[in-house]
């Protein structure tokens, strides 16, 4: 029987802010009472939904965020992070999906920053490249220290973060889906080290999204969904239904009301497009008053996807059309004055002029067709963005308020009252319930759902299945860039069946 | 497909051998030895600005106060002199002077979190209406032989300012390559947050960087002082460009990261013969700014088109 060496226990976190710090006021659990534990050189695969906390859960044993509630042990011993340092140093590396690294420097100035070998100011290079050929030679690795690091392949580049987190003497390896952007060849590199790490009594927590590479290398599988744990299963007892049941096994409550009906008149098109040089060709349609899903992980090129259709991203070929007429190296305003538009995924960054009023924001799209003679008359402004206000029930104090003081599902409804004003026949929704709270959710289902049955074709991107499936009248899904599965039926929306085309 | 790639130091090399063929073919007493050396003494000041240029645009900042400090050094300093202090005394609170302005922007850019165009313009300012205040905007000249040697004189036939330039740009490379605090800077080109995680000081850095810009501006006002046996408050004006443009031309990206402080060297060098180039075929200055301008805005929209196009072509599904 192997040792625990580490134990996490009812680790609990609310919504947090970028500084990792909990908002104020707020009851949404993105962990609720979690347990994790990691016994000595073992595999230990977390997974998951998108969303589904395990990320949160890492970068609290990172030490990047702060737990809100909860304890961690480290050998019995009881500990807290200030910081990621602090985790380091109790051994605890962390290898993040977006690689950590400084691309302008080479190997040995990326593994040896801010530890570099020499006295006082001056760096000793001959020994720091030896010992670096060293850590690299030690893991069957032969790369030239002298290497710039953009020069390097993603595989190789992650084999330098395993040296550099190495190097700090660590026992615990973070591993946020590293085999993501690797090909199978190097996807068998790094399981061989995973293996060899593992030999010296290193122990690893492998999150990942395919079911293949967990059973090869996994010793026992943990799951978690919704920020709840929900169990932890030895590989030995790997069942591909099991898994995915306990994934998913979400009920679909009576939030999802569809009274539209779909008509067969295509309003939008899209033919043989490709996304990248290297993807698979699209083809896509939505019809008047239908609401398409379109399903896939983070990543899959969704958003690629809709950003090519809404012209604000050069792609790779195919044709688009659009009420009858192709559309080709338009920009989005000439879409947007004929009634195509884009939710975006980000309305922070993408959605909302942050530090601008309610009113502001919600006619700002609308400007070239509410005033075209260029002056804007403020009262008709207000008047119109009221309507905006009342139809979309966005709770603020008046229209004046600046929108980064409105909730996340207020601030959502103003971008969803800013296109509504352009009086959209196609719109295009990226996530459009992310991160905001239930009743907001449901408000903005009934609004697509309204929209539908006004002729409204609607494409909506999400990684939450049940809103996928509640609200979808056919459903698309996206793997490595490119549709993997269309869904026509409603009988045939079903969660297990389009995580398993998700997946692959 | 692979995009052909084409490496920033070629692009460099081909451009000054282009400009020799054209100017030695064509201009009569371009290639001699003592227009050269000419071209070099008085490209020093750009390329002494440029050491300091060169690192701070590598981690992703800008000094454009380059204008007015190195006029108000150069006051602080010639002020002095003409007062009967020693030159080393006098040289050395000028130089002194530059670095706690420079120091004073690192302060403001990581402390106080201003944009760097923004404190480092209005320091400049401030710098440049202090030089104009301390001799009641007249200038000043008749500054001690050996000072003026400094700037005019010769050693084994080589002129006293290509030393000081030599000195620097040498010891600007030393501390970008031998040292932990070069890597930082790289560094914090690269990637601030890597840096930040590794428990190393951002604001340690930034000091670092413009007080060292600030120093670099100072000498190369001194420098000028010399050359000139003159400081006019209002100097400093066409070095703001030309040490921007230096390092441009050398290669040092504005996306930050990357750069060699004796490529700008050679930016300079570059500058310093195309204008040398535009004075024998007699065209008037004020085209040589436009020109230096043309240039500047060219590379840097080759270089972030580049980059742009790498990023989109870099993505995987």
């Amino acid at each position: 029987m192997k040792k625990t060496i580490l134990e996490m226990r009812e680790i609990t976190k609310y919504i947090f802010d970028a500084f990792g710090h909990a908002l104020r006021g707020s009851t949404v659990r993105i962990l609720d009472s979690v347990d994790f534990d990691v016994k000595e050189a073992e595999v230990h695969v977390l997974i998951g939904e998108n969303g589904a906390g395990k990320s949160t859960l890492m970068k609290i044993l990172g030490g990047i965020i702060p737990p809100d509630g909860g304890t961690m042990k480290l050998d019995g011993k009881e500990i807290s992070f200030s910081g990621p340092r602090e985790s380091l140093h109790h051994g605890i590396g962390f290898i993040h999906q977006e690689l950590n690294l400084c691309l302008n420097l080479d190997v040995a100035q990326n593994i040896f920053l801010g530890r570099e070998i020499g006295k006082k100011l001056f760096i000793d290079k001959k020994n720091m490249y030896a010992r670096s050929s060293e850590m690299l030679a030690k893991l069957g690795f032969d790369i030239d220290p002298h290497t710039l690091v953009r020069d390097l392949s993603t595989a190789q580049q992650q084999i330098i973060e395993i040296v550099k987190v190495l190097s700090y003497d660590c026992r615990i390896i973070i591993m946020d889906e590293p085999t993501a952007s690797l090909t199978s060849t190097e996807i068998e590199k790094l399981f061989e080290i995973i293996k060899e790490l593992q030999k010296k009594g290193i122990s690893i927590i492998y999150i990942s999204h395919r079911f293949e590479e967990l059973k090869e290398i996994g010793d026992r599988i943990t799951v978690l969904r919704d920020g709840k744990y929900i169990g932890t299963v030895p590989i030995e007892e790997f069942d591909y239904d099991q898994i995915i049941n306990m994934m998913v096994g979400r009920k679909l409550g009576a939030m999802y009301q569809c009274h539209h009906v779909p008509t067969t008149e295509k309003v939008l098109e899209v033919k043989n497009l490709k996304i990248a040089s290297h993807t698979k060709p699209i083809d896509l349609y939505v019809n008047k008053g239908e609401v398409v899903g379109l399903s896939g992980l983070v990543g899959s090129g969704r958003t690629e996807l809709a950003k090519s259709i809404f012209g604000s991203r050069t792609y790779f070929g195919g044709t688009i059309r659009y009420d009858g007429q192709v559309i080709k190296k338009v920009h989005p305003s000439q879409l947007i004055a004929k009634g195509l538009v884009y939710l975006s995924e980000d309305r922070k960054l993408e959605g909302l002029v942050l530090e601008m009023p309610i009113a502001h924001n919600i006619t700002l799209a609308s400007l070239p067709r509410l005033f075209p003679k260029t002056n804007i008359h403020r009262g008709k402004e207000r008047t119109v963005a009221l309507k905006g206000v009342r139809d979309l029930n966005i709770i603020s104090n008046s229209l004046d308020q600046l929108c980064n003081t409105l909730s996340g599902g207020n601030q959502q409804k103003v971008v969803l009252a800013k296109w509504l004003l352009t009086e959209p026949k196609v719109l295009i929704l990226d996530e459009p319930t992310r991160g905001i709270d239930v009743n907001a959710k449901s408000e903005i289902y009934r609004i697509i759902d309204r929209l539908a049955s006004e002729g409204v074709g609607i494409l909506m991107i999400s990684s939450e299945l049940p809103e996928i499936i509640g609200m979808s009248d056919r459903v698309y899904v996206m793997r490595n860039g490119t549709i993997s599965a269309e869904l026509t039926e409603k009988e045939d929306f079903d969660q297990e069946k389009i995580l398993s085309y998700t997946l692959g | 497909m692979k995009p052909v790639k084409i490496e920033k130091k070629h692009v460099v090399y081909t451009l000054i051998v282009v400009v020799f063929i054209v100017a030695s073919s064509f201009i009569p007493g371009f290639l001699s030895i003592r227009n050269i050396m000419n071209i070099v003494r008085q490209s020093s000041i750009i390329a002494i600005c440029a050491c300091g240029m060169t690192m701070v645009i590598i981690i992703k900042g800008i000094d454009l106060s380059v204008t007015g400090m190195l006029s108000f050094c150069a006051m602080i300093n010639g002020l002095l002199l003409l007062q009967g202090w020693p030159i080393p005394v006098a040289m050395i609170i000028g130089l002194a002077a530059g670095t706690v302005l420079g120091v004073f922007n690192g302060f403001m850019v990581d402390t106080l979190g201003i944009p760097a165009f923004i404190t480092t313009l209005v320091v400049g300012n401030v710098g440049g209406g202090l030089a104009l205040l301390l001799n009641e905007g007249r200038s000043i000249g008749g500054f001690p032989d050996a000072y003026v040697f400094m700037g005019n004189g010769t050693i084994l036939g080589v002129p006293v300012s290509n030393y000081i330039m030599a000195i620097f740009v040498i010891g600007t490379s030393v501390i970008m390559a031998k040292t932990r605090l070069g890597v930082y800077v790289y560094a914090m080109g690269g990637n601030e947050t890597v840096v930040k995680q590794q428990g190393i000081s951002t604001s340690m850095i930034n000091y670092f960087v413009y007080g060292f810009s600030g120093f670099c501006i100072a000498m190369a006002g001194i420098l000028l002082s010399g050359q000139l046996d003159t400081v006019h408050p209002t100097q400093g004006e066409p070095y703001q460009l030309d040490a921007i443009a230096a390092c441009v031309i050398g290669g040092v990206s504005m996306l930050g990261g990357e750069g060699k402080v004796y490529f700008s060297l050679i930016g300079a060098l570059i500058i310093g013969v195309q204008r040398n180039i535009l004075n024998l075929l007699g065209i008037h200055p004020f085209y040589q700014n436009i020109f230096v301008g043309i240039i500047i805005i060219v590379i840097v929209a080759i270089n972030i088109f580049k980059k742009n196009r790498a990023i989109e072509l870099s993505k995987v599904f």
